[in-house]
Order: structure tokens, then C-alpha cells, then sequence
């Protein structure tokens, strides 16, 4: 635990390394939530809600989606695609920890750090610049926040199977766009799952993507009911569970197989 | 058991055959063909604790594919490897702790954070205890002028400022055996001297084993007292150095210089197993043969003729001897 700590530390030190990089994410975060805005004020021009929704709550969930979609263009999948493209995956395994807890700390602490410096400013930022709805209640705000803590859980199995994948292609950037697309259409944070046709609603909340922003925003919002809510948070968890044992199944198989390019 | 035991070792590295021009390529994307490529083929051999080894021989000829296998990092395709009774790629962790890894062309310190930072985690998943940690980074600094590169990130330091850093971080861990990968390749004469008074003292005092591969034949005259040499693949000799100068260096060159060569050069004396070669008026060479005659002799023959005032006996380095065992030009 310890160690573990230390080596989030590590993450969080390299990723302050490079903060002025983070003014240009922020903006582009700010921009593309204002963009949706816009779009969603011609939606309500000339009516007051929509499947449920007020423009108040749309602009939540704009704000909320599009802050948390900021993740899925980034990942360990990039960095564990590029330890196998270039060889380094050798002195990664040479460290005296599993290459899983090392894969899992980095995505903590890129985690951490996204929180801090990217997800709190700039949803305060928008919240005060756009207005929209606080949370529905304080156990919705709790729930909210145990929900994108486990969305992380299932977004590492997601990015490692996707960084596994690039040991089949030996590219390691051509996965790594096909899932931030991916992610963004089956999670909601494009257009709102609830726009979707019934059935397709159906299928897409009981996959694993739905947990990583639809879900969480629909608790903040108070949509679900508390045994709704705790029904999707136990989705969530079957999900991370079945990824847990899909990721290290695949990881055993692929290590057996790394060539460690390079030397 | 020696420390570390080595069987019957084989890689073979599948490759895909790409085929020449577009038209093969997209035809190969459908019907991929492979050709298996022997890289390590056949090698054994033990080390026991305390060793200095160094593991020679030309580009390409599997030297970084050993490495690899014994670090645990590559799965052999046959045969057997034992690190201190562990097989490394089944208790690659366990082992992990126990070794440390350098190599030439590649960092395991942080990129963007100063080195010091580095150290610490490392002490951290080490389980380095406080005080060894201290006494272990003030010598190691000391030793490798590291005082003024600690607080500056990796990112900032010149190619051999960074080895010196990755090689003091392979041994803050007290490490049982070191492997070191081309770990001069590239640097400055300055770096390579504090590398290797480091590396020998890790040896004489710590009793560290340690095995590396170079190209720099100095590295390897100066560290090992034993050489494997392989070559496609097989182990083409393993000896202790001395042995192997002694064995292949029977030829040896003596250099006279004397006040006047004159009285030998026009008498043509010669003395069996000995050629002189008069290079100028002051100058002899004498190339003689250490199984027929020994250097007192030669010495003892010149001096009768003309008066000496120096001598130097150079034999072949240690380079030129692996040079002509390759290229069978004994
Ligand atoms: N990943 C790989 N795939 C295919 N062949 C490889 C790979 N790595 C090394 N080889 C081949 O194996 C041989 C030995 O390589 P290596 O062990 O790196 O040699 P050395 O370190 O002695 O220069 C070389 O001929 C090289 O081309
Ligand atoms: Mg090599």
C-alpha cells in the first residue's frame, strides 16, 4: 500500500511536469462544452423539457459529460501500447512490482490528477459561467461520486485490453482513437443515451460504458430512483469484475508472448 | 547450485516475411509467412557468486536475447534457466528484487522528475532500509560525481550523466547480480572511467556478481576476470581472461630502444623462435614466441651486441585475440 502510494506520487510528480499543457486542455474542454451548449439552446428554443429534461439539467449534464469524456482520449492504454511498441515494456517488468499494480497506480494517479487540475476547475468554471442544476440531493451527490470511482475501475480494464490490442497490431496509436470514439458514443457523453431508440437504451445501460458517464449524471440529477440507482451501481461493479478477469486472462496470454523489441 | 545456471538455452525469434514491393505486402497480410530465426542456440553455462563476466561477442549474435531470458523478460523457446534456484520468468518479481538491470540505450529513472525522486521510489519498492539507502546514495554519488545531477529531472542530463544515474540506481538495492547491456555504448571517456572504478569496486568490496556486454574491449580487460564469447547464437569459448591471453597470446612483442642497433643489424645474429625487425637506427622489435623462448633471453641476446636503454613488451590485447578466434586466424 505503501509502495503503491509512492508510485502515484511518481505519476502525479511526472504529470506537473507538464501544466502548461493543461491550459490548452482546459480550454478545449471549455470550448466543446459550450459548443453543446449552444446546440442544446436551438434544441429547447421552443420547448420546456425534453424526455424529462429541463434545459437546466441539460446543461448538468453537458458540463458532467463532457468533463468526464475528457478521460477517454486519454488512458494507460497509450502508455502501455507504446511500453510494448518500443521495448520499454522490459523495464517496466524488471521493476519489483506486478506490471498490473504499476499500470493500476499510473491510472490512479493520472486519475488524481485529472480531478484536481482538469475535472473540479473547469466544472466549477462552467457551472458558474452556463448555470444548470446542482445535485438532486446529498445521498445523489455521494452515489454520484462512488459511481465515477468505480467508472475508473472499468475504464482501466478497457484501456489495458485496448493497450493489449496493440501488441496484435504493433501500432500504438490506431486502437487508441478507435476506443475515445467508441467510449463516446456508448457512454452517453456524445448524445444522451436516453436519445437513443428504446431498445438500443436498453442494451446500451446494461453495458459497461453506460457507468462511465451516463449513470453517474443520472443519479447527480436525481433520474433514477434510489433502488435504480444502487441497481446501476451494481451493474457497474458486475462489469468491473467480469473486466478484472477478461484484462488479466488476455494479460497472462499476451505476456507469455511479448518480444521485447529493441536492445 | 551456482548463482546462476544456464541449460541448454535456445530463442528462436519468429519473423514475418514481408515480401518485396505493395503487391507481396497486401498478398502477405492475408497469408502471413513466418521464418523462425535462431538467435540464442544451445548455450549453458553456471556462474557462481562473486563473478566478473564478461559476455563478448559481434553485433547480432545474441547477447541482449541471453540478457533478456535471464532478467525474465523473454521466455526461452527451450531449455533452462536457475537464478539463485528460480526460474526468473515464473518468480520474475521475487527475482526482480535481487537484480539489478542497466542497459546502454534505455532509462529506468523517471523521465520528467530529478533523479533524486527516482532513487526514492526506488528505495520504496526496493524496501530499501533508511540508513543503507543513505550510506549506498553518498558513495554512490561520491564515486560517479553525482552530487550536481540529483535535483535536475532525467529529461536535462547528457547521455552519460544518465547512465551514471541508471547505474547507481541498479545498485542502491544491494542487488545480488547486476546485468549490464552495453552500458558504455556512447559515452564520454569521463563517464566510462567513473562506470567502471564503480562497477569494480561493487565487485571487489560487495562481492556483486555481475555479467555485461561490451564493445569497448577496455570494459571487459579492466572488470572480468572471465570471458564468454558467442558467436551466432553458441558459446565459441569460456575462460578466465588470463587463461584465454595465456593460451591464444603465445606471440609477444619486445621493443628495444638502444643507443645503436648497428652492431647486431650487420652481424644478422638470430636467435630460433625470435624475428628482429630493426626499425631504425635506435629501434628493435623483437616478435618471439613465449612457448620456444622467454623474454630474459631475448633481453640477455640483444644487450651482448648493443647497449639498452629502454624496453617495452607489449602482448596482443585481449580484443585482437577475440578478433582472430572469430575469424579462425590462429
Ligand atoms: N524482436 C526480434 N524479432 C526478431 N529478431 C530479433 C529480435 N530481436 C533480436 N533479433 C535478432 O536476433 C539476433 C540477436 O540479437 P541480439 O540478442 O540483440 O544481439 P546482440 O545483443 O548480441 O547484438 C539478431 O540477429 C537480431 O536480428
Ligand atoms: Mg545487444
Amino acid at each position: 500500500m505503501k509502495k503503491f502510494y509512492y508510485m502515484v506520487r511518481m505519476v502525479f510528480m511526472e504529470k506537473m511536469a507538464y501544466m502548461k499543457a493543461l491550459l490548452f486542455d482546459a480550454a478545449a474542454a471549455l470550448a466543446s462544452i459550450f459548443v453543446y451548449y449552444c446546440l442544446w439552446r436551438v434544441v429547447f428554443k421552443d420547448r420546456n423539457e425534453m424526455q424529462g429534461f429541463t434545459m437546466v439539467e441539460i446543461t448538468t449534464y453537458i458540463i458532467l459529460s463532457r468533463t468526464l469524456a475528457m478521460q477517454f482520449s486519454e488512458g494507460i492504454n497509450r502508455e502501455f501500447a507504446l511500453w510494448i511498441y518500443e521495448g520499454s515494456i522490459g523495464t517496466e517488468m524488471l521493476r519489483p512490482v506486478r506490471l498490473f499494480t504499476n499500470l493500476f497506480s499510473r491510472r490512479v494517479g493520472e486519475f488524481l490528477f485529472y480531478i484536481t487540475f482538469k475535472a473540479v476547475p473547469i466544472m466549477l468554471l462552467a457551472f458558474l459561467l452556463l448555470g444548470g442544476a446542482g445535485p438532486a440531493g446529498g445521498i445523489n451527490l455521494l452515489l454520484f461520486l462512488l459511481s465515477v470511482l468505480i467508472s475508473i475501475g472499468i475504464m482501466f480494464y478497457v484501456e489495458m485490453l485496448v493497450g493489449m490490442g496493440s501488441f496484435y497490431t504493433l501500432t500504438h496509436y490506431a486502437l487508441g482513437y478507435t476506443k475515445t470514439a467508441v467510449l463516446d458514443l456508448l457512454s452517453g457523453s456524445v448524445v444522451p443515451i436516453f436519445l437513443f431508440p428504446g431498445f438500443i437504451q436498453e442494451i446500451l445501460t446494461f453495458l459497461p460504458f453506460a457507468g462511465m458517464v451516463s449513470v453517474p449524471i443520472n443519479i447527480f440529477l436525481g433520474k433514477y430512483t434510489l433502488r435504480e440507482s444502487l441497481m446501476y451501481i451494481g451493474i457497474q461493479c458486475f462489469w468491473v469484475i467480469i473486466m478484472y478477469f477478461l484484462a488479466h486472462g488476455c494479460f497472462h496470454k499476451v505476456i507469455k508472448k511479448v518480444v521485447v523489441q529493441g536492445g | 547450485m551456482a548463482l546462476i545456471e544456464v541449460e541448454n538455452l535456445v530463442k528462436e525469434y519468429k519473423r514475418k516475411i514481408s515480401g518485396e514491393g505493395i503487391k507481396d505486402a497486401l498478398y502477405h497480410i492475408l497469408h502471413p509467412v513466418y521464418e523462425t530465426f535462431r538467435a540464442v542456440d544451445d548455450i549453458s553455462f553456471s556462474i557462481e557468486k562473486g563473478e566478473s563476466v564478461g559476455y563478448i561477442g559481434p553485433n547480432g549474435s545474441g547477447k541482449s536475447t541471453t540478457i533478456k531470458m535471464l532478467t525474465g523478460i523473454l521466455t526461452p523457446t527451450a531449455g533452462s534457466i536457475h537464478i539463485n534456484g528460480r526460474i526468473p520468468t515464473k518468480e520474475r518479481i521475487k527475482n526482480n528484487r535481487e537484480i539489478g538491470v542497466v542497459t546502454g540505450n534505455r532509462s529506468t529513472l523517471y523521465w520528467d522528475v530529478p533523479i533524486i525522486e527516482s532513487f526514492r521510489l526506488f528505495q520504496k519498492l526496493y524496501e530499501v532500509p533508511d540508513n543503507i539507502f543513505r550510506k549506498n546514495l553518498e558513495e554512490f554519488t561520491e564515486i560517479m560525481g553525482l552530487e550536481s545531477l540529483l535535483h535536475v529531472p532525467e529529461r536535462q542530463l547528457s547521455l552519460g550523466q544518465r547512465m551514471r544515474c541508471n547505474i547507481a540506481a541498479a545498485f542502491l538495492h544491494n542487488p545480488k547480480t547486476v546485468y549490464l547491456d552495453e552500458p558504455t555504448i556512447g559515452l564520454d571517456s569521463e563517464s566510462k572511467r567513473r562506470i567502471r572504478t564503480f562497477i569494480k569496486k561493487m565487485n571487489d568490496e560487495r562481492d556483486t556478481t555481475f555479467i555485461i556486454t561490451s564493445h569497448d574491449f577496455q570494459d571487459i580487460e579492466m572488470l572480468c576476470r572471465r570471458i564468454i564469447l558467442i558467436n551466432h547464437g553458441k558459446v565459441v569459448l569460456d575462460n578466465d581472461i588470463e587463461k584465454v591471453r595465456k593460451d591464444f597470446d603465445q606471440k609477444k612483442k619486445v621493443r628495444f630502444e638502444v643507443e645503436n642497433n648497428y652492431a647486431m643489424k650487420s652481424g644478422e645474429h638470430c636467435l630460433p623462435g625470435v624475428s628482429f625487425q630493426y626499425i631504425d637506427s635506435y629501434l628493435i622489435e623483437a616478435e618471439y614466441n613465449t612457448e620456444e623462448v622467454d623474454a630474459m633471453t631475448v633481453v640477455g641476446f640483444v644487450s651482448k651486441y648493443c647497449p639498452i636503454k629502454d624496453i617495452t613488451i607489449t602482448g596482443r590485447d585481449i580484443e585482437t585475440i577475440v578478433q582472430d578466434i572469430l575469424y579462425k586466424r590462429l
